[in-house]
């Protein structure tokens, strides 16, 4: 395989738990991926956005959590897979929760600068705090939110050499999906110069979400020219347009373009203008928790040749027949 | 069992072959290109057009077994009288062409919505074949479940295939948002919290008990005209890997009779 071919796909949906962790990444390095998106928001599902949310496993002290991942270290050496990103766990504030808020900010989030260290993962997605349809909020207010809080990263980003990428965002109100934190690239450069410019380097970047931009009705050719050389990762994945289905792209629409999926000639041809050269990494959990076991490890090789042909895009001799 | 794929202009059959599925399928106005096809779907106009031309030993020669007659579009008694007294008349030309024909539930649109027909649900769909019989005054005709067309109505599909029990001959295979008749993969409208769209794991039980020969065929075409031509021999090789797993799951050509039987 070619030397600048990096495609790689999220922990999530594939390891939940610590069995069988060579086998689960033996499947992985088999059906070709080269890198891993570590799903660490897997182990802290926020009691925000779901009920079984438990915060036990950040409640452990560092040095437990690390000895935890271990293996996971050894396994990631044995098979050869490298960490390209990892995901946090979210949301880290949530108004009027005072108590889970510091949970997150003071055990959640330095831990998980901590494991990505241990990992040697470069990068990590914190989703920018949402603030902007709450009954006194604001966009503004949100904005403030976030500079004040991702300022207070900047020392441990230093210290682990973790990066943080914002990540464009959708909240579903009334009416269905509307644009979130990030949604508007506009805003999202605003975060990342504003807080490197504090940092004094680079210690933010950005993550292109492409199911999360299909939601909301924005283009890629809209949106990655302004952001550019600022994306450093990839969230890839396909759905109706209508909900986050994390599913495999080209998996939504139909004969004679109907359905709502995600415009890939859009996507590809913006990425590949400015020259792209991170991981395809994909973020398609469903396609893999949806799907009988015995049939992982072909949805993984289709999502694999389909990372191959995103990473070996050209606008001359491909598209549809 | 035997799997199958619909045919589609842009796969080609060197793509098939390495899908490792047992047979093609095709649209009767298709058959020009998808020679061998065993499963032929027909809409009235055509089936009518074919009998006019004698070109059902034709499609007997060329390797048809099963002929499918596909009712979307069919609203009005009318409609399906005229269905019924086609059939009828060409029983004798099915039987000396040694084809078998099924009937396909199909849903009325109006270019924008997807509505039930009368021949919509697994249980109009039995009771029509169960009429069809009792004129041809034998089990002849039999069922081809379309599962995305179903879904397209947001049937309970489990329900209208039990309902059908043991007339489904053919199963086409594909998935959509429940509400357009996009034929695409299955697996991949499963939501955020792995709610199977079509039901996937109970349709597999069923059929992998299922003591009848059936015919099940990936009619992905929605797939195949979105992809990118590099990636449609990997999306085949996905839909082959899917419908392989249905067919292994099958014990109905395992059984052995004890020798003493």
């Amino acid at each position: 395989m070619s030397e600048d071919i990096k495609i790689g796909i999220q922990t999530k949906g594939l390891i939940e738990k610590k069995e069988n962790l060579e086998g689960i990444f033996g499947m992985i390095k088999n059906a070709g991926f080269d890198y891993l998106d570590f799903s660490l928001d897997a182990f802290y599902t926020n009691p925000a956005v779901s009920p079984k949310g438990s915060g036990e496993f950040f409640a452990q002290s560092t040095e437990e959590i690390l000895a935890y991942f271990a293996e996971h270290k050894e396994v990631l050496k044995k098979t050869g897979l490298k960490c390209s990103q990892a995901h946090a766990p979210y949301p880290v504030y949530v108004e009027r929760r005072k108590k889970q808020n510091d949970f997150m900010k003071d055990e959640v989030i330095p831990k998980c600068f901590a494991i990505a260290e241990f990992l040697e993962i470069p990068y990590m997605v914190i989703h920018s705090n949402k603030l902007r349809y709450n009954k006194n909020g604001s966009i503004e207010k949100e904005i403030a939110l976030n500079l004040e809080y991702f300022e207070t990263l900047i020392p441990i980003i230093k210290k682990t050499g973790v990066k943080v990428c914002f990540e464009n965002l959708y909240e579903t109100g009334e009416e269905g999906i509307i644009e979130g934190s990030c949604a508007d690239p506009y805003e999202a450069l605003n975060y990342i110069e504003t807080l490197n410019e504090k940092a004094g380097e680079e210690c933010f970047g950005f993550c292109l979400d492409s199911g999360h931009l299909n939601l909301v009705r924005r283009r890629f050719s809209d949106f990655v020219p302004v952001l550019g050389e600022h994306i450093k990762v990839l969230h890839i994945h396909d759905n109706d347009g209508t909900a986050d289905n994390h599913q495999i792209p080209y998996t939504f629409k139909g004969v004679g373009g109907k359905g709502g999926g995600a415009d890939w000639e859009d996507y590809l041809s913006n990425l590949h203008a400015f020259g792209f050269n991170g991981v395809y990494s994909f973020e398609t959990f469903t396609a893999m928790g949806g799907s009988p076991d015995k049939l992982k490890p072909a949805m993984l090789r289709t999502i694999y040749e389909t990372g191959r042909y995103f990473a070996s895009y050209s606008d001359k001799g491909t598209g549809l027949l | 069992m035997k799997t199958g794929i619909q045919y589609n202009i842009n796969i080609t059959k060197n793509e098939i072959k390495a899908a490792d599925l047992d047979i093609l399928g095709a649209e009767y106005g298709e058959l020009f290109f998808a020679g061998g096809a065993k499963v032929v779907r027909i809409n009235y106009t055509m089936l009518e057009q074919a009998v006019l031309d004698g070109a059902l030993d034709d499609l007997s020669i060329s390797g048809t077994e099963i002929l499918v007659a596909e009712t979307i579009g069919f609203k009005t008694k009318e409609e399906i009288e005229k269905l019924t007294s086609l059939l009828v008349k060409c029983l004798p030309g099915f039987k000396s062409a040694g084809l078998s024909v099924c009937i396909e539930n199909g849903y009325v649109t109006d270019g924008t919505k997807i509505y039930e027909g009368p021949l919509g649900s697994g249980v109009s769909l039995s009771a029509y074949i169960d009429r069809l019989n009792e004129k041809a005054g034998e089990e002849f005709f039999k069922a081809a479940f379309n599962i995305g067309c179903a879904r397209a109505l947001r049937l309970q599909i489990i329900e209208h295939v039990k309902a059908l029990g043991n007339k489904i001959s053919v199963l086409y295979v594909s998935d959509n948002d429940g509400k357009a008749d996009l034929r695409q993969m299955p697996y991949t409208f499963t939501s955020v919290h792995s709610i199977n769209s079509a039901g996937w794991e109970d349709l597999m039980d069923h059929f992998s008990t299922y003591a009848q020969e059936i015919f099940i065929i990936g009619d992905v075409r929605g797939t195949f005209a979105v992809s990118p031509k590099e990636l449609k021999g990997t999306f085949l090789s996905l839909i082959g890997e899917i419908l392989g797993e249905w067919k292994s799951s099958n014990d109905y050509e395992q059984i052995e009779l004890p020798v003493n039987a």
